[in-house]
């Protein structure tokens, strides 16, 4: 008993000695593990994407040498073939052997055009990363802007209009798109070049004048997509009580939009970019054809129709591992843009 | 019902196409190449080979509907399987199947799908194999998604109490309930597939000639697009109103059953 009458427990008379806190470790930021494990990630996707591009050769029916060598094809050429694939060995050996290389910045000499495929790859992507790029900048500054056009008019002629508009686009295949631009804007009213590339060291506006109507084939469907995310996404955030409170507070129409609702909105909008670029970067191959672009997307074509392997596999890996690039640096930035998200 | 009732006519239409052709839709006239709509006794004009193109409209949507259908059927036969395991047992097996998936989706489909028809040999069926390869890790990621939401209901766990099997769990509980979305989610591939088979035919990866579809008939437009443009109109619009149509009929049926699906 206290002199105070009341009865205290032992354990609070006298306190236990706390152990000496223990050494403890400097915690990573959530940010930084994220990174980590991303960077692991996206280099074991890199593994997996090496293993299905090697194994594409697989598909190749009956004998691949004599398949890739086409009809009428010497024995020596055949045994060229079979050496540079390494067909006698086993396939690991075959696989370790291509990555290596890969890995190396080989990727192997091209059959038709008896040159390192690294060097035809290199002087064809200026042509296909101005497309992608050029065409990414106007699906998002277009289909942004679209999408608030539609989100802060909600029901009226715009948003119909838009909305109208961007379902018809995401329909459309982009080739055809590509087809009657080039029929309007080329062949007709003669405002744009029909064919061809200029690079941009060598004439900037030549350069710009090629890239606008395969761009606007190309950004067409992404765009679409975006007007229609960013319609939903930031029409749900208007609604909300915050929004309502930050009006109630004297901020400006302009001012909630922006800083605001575009805000929140950006997390979803960043995997949707995401997502269409990869969608883009396919679809590029087939837009570069119609307007005779001399890029990666059109090798990739001539090496399905001269059975050049060599070419089709780096292409498909090149794309994919921008693909596995875009996916990590859209996660990042989602990370960034929505710190509740520490995958 | 807008969608489904234009659909409803494009199968119609793709049903009796090979009957009311006014012309063979392959066969050649050379006396009559190139000409414009509205000529004599062809309505939409004729192509390259004076063949009728409004008949070649016709028998091509047949073949980029059925084609359609195909790629949408290998990717869901694929898919759905897949997605069931991976959703339902988790663990490991989910790892695995979506690493898989993950690294599947890296690849831009029409990409994929043009190394492996290219590979394969150029002709449909070896298209709508690689088209519907190319996608079904979509269709992994949309049924183990509603699996995983599906697993965790009450009645899941009341099933599993008195000890019914995994298969019958799945069979009878989990797969009546992915149906809905999965509705949804063909539609709206069907409608990508189609796309991606017209821009595989545009580059003679799809249907050989002298048979037509969309996508060929663009390919083909496409060499004449300087002297005759109007041939690269008619198939396009086709393509356009026919994915319209499936993609209006996935959104009404999602907003119809009020749930989201993820595209």
């Amino acid at each position: 008993m206290t002199p105070t009458g009341i009865s205290v427990s032992p354990a609070l008379q006298e306190p236990k000695k706390l152990p000496a806190p223990a050494k403890r470790r400097v915690p990573l930021s959530g940010l930084l593990r994220s990174v980590g494990t991303r960077i692991l990630r996206s280099l074991l996707l890199f593994v997996a994407v090496t293993i299905t591009v090697f194994g594409l050769s697989a598909l190749i029916p009956g004998d691949p040498a004599v398949s890739l060598a086409g009809e009428g094809a010497t024995p020596e050429a055949i045994a060229a073939i079979r050496t540079q694939l390494g067909l006698g060995k086993p396939w690991y050996e075959q696989y370790f052997s291509w990555t290596n290389g890969v890995l190396h910045g080989d990727l192997g000499t091209s059959f038709f055009y008896h040159t390192p495929v690294s060097d035809l790859v290199m002087s064809r992507l200026p042509v296909t990363l101005s497309l992608a790029l050029f065409a990414i900048i106007a699906a998002v500054v277009f289909g942004i802007l679209a999408g608030l056009l539609s989100a802060t008019r909600r029901g009226r002629l715009a948003d119909k209009i838009t909305t109208v508009i961007s379902t018809v686009g995401i329909a459309t295949p982009n080739f055809w798109v590509g087809m009657i631009l080039l029929i309007l804007f080329s062949l007709n009213w003669h405002i744009f070049p029909a064919v061809g590339y200029t690079p941009i060291t060598k004439n900037a506006g030549s350069w710009f004048m090629h890239l606008v109507l395969p761009a606007i084939a190309l950004a067409a469907a992404a765009g679409a997509e975006l007007q229609r995310q960013t319609r939903s996404s930031v029409s749900e955030i208007l609604s909300q009580d915050y929004i309502r409170t930050a009006r109630a507070q004297g901020l400006t129409r302009r001012k909630v939009l922006w800083q605001r609702a575009l805000k929140n909105g950006a997390p979803p909008l960043a995997t949707v970019v995401g997502f269409q670029t990869a969608v883009l970067l396919g679809g590029s191959v087939v837009v570069e054809k119609v307007f005779s672009l001399p890029g990666v997307g059109t090798l990739a074509i001539d090496s399905v129709t001269l059975k050049d392997l060599p070419i089709l596999q780096a292409v498909v890996l090149l794309n994919a591992c921008f693909v596995i690039i875009i996916n990590f640096a859209t996660d990042l930035i989602y990370t960034v843009l929505n710190p509740k998200v520490r995958i | 019902m807008a969608g489904l009732a234009i659909l409803c006519i494009l199968a119609v239409v793709a049903i009796v196409a090979p009957w009311i052709t006014p012309y063979d839709p392959n066969a050649t006239d050379l006396n009559t190449v190139l000409l414009q709509p509205g000529a004599p006794g062809h309505l939409l004009g004729t192509d390259e080979l004076g063949r009728d193109v409004a008949s070649r409209l016709l028998v091509g949507g047949r073949v980029s509907l059925i084609a359609a259908l195909q790629g949408t059927g290998i990717a869901l036969v694929i898919g759905v399987p897949l997605g069931l395991v991976s959703g339902f047992f988790g663990a490991w097996v989910d790892k695995v199947i979506m690493f898989v998936t993950d690294a599947l989706m890296s690849f831009p489909a029409l990409l994929l799908a043009m190394a492996i028809a290219g590979i394969l040999g150029p002709n449909l069926t070896n298209a709508m194999t690689a088209i519907g390869l190319s996608t079904a890790p979509r269709a992994i990621r949309l049924v183990r998604g509603s699996v995983l939401g599906i697993r965790e209901e009450t009645y899941i766990e009341a099933a599993r109490s008195i000890g019914t099997p995994s298969y019958q769990i799945v069979f009878r509980h989990i797969l009546p309930n992915v149906l809905a979305p999965l509705v949804v989610f063909a539609a709206i591939l069907a409608g990508t597939v189609m796309l991606i088979e017209a821009g595989l035919s545009f580059i003679g990866l799809g249907v050989q000639p002298p048979e037509a579809s969309w996508g060929a008939m663009l390919g083909s437009a496409f060499t004449y697009i300087s002297r005759s443009p109007w041939l690269a109109v008619f198939p396009g619009v086709c393509i356009a109103i026919s994915v319209l149509a499936l993609n209006v009929l996935g959104d009404g049926v999602r907003d119809s059953i009020g749930k989201k699906v993820r595209r």
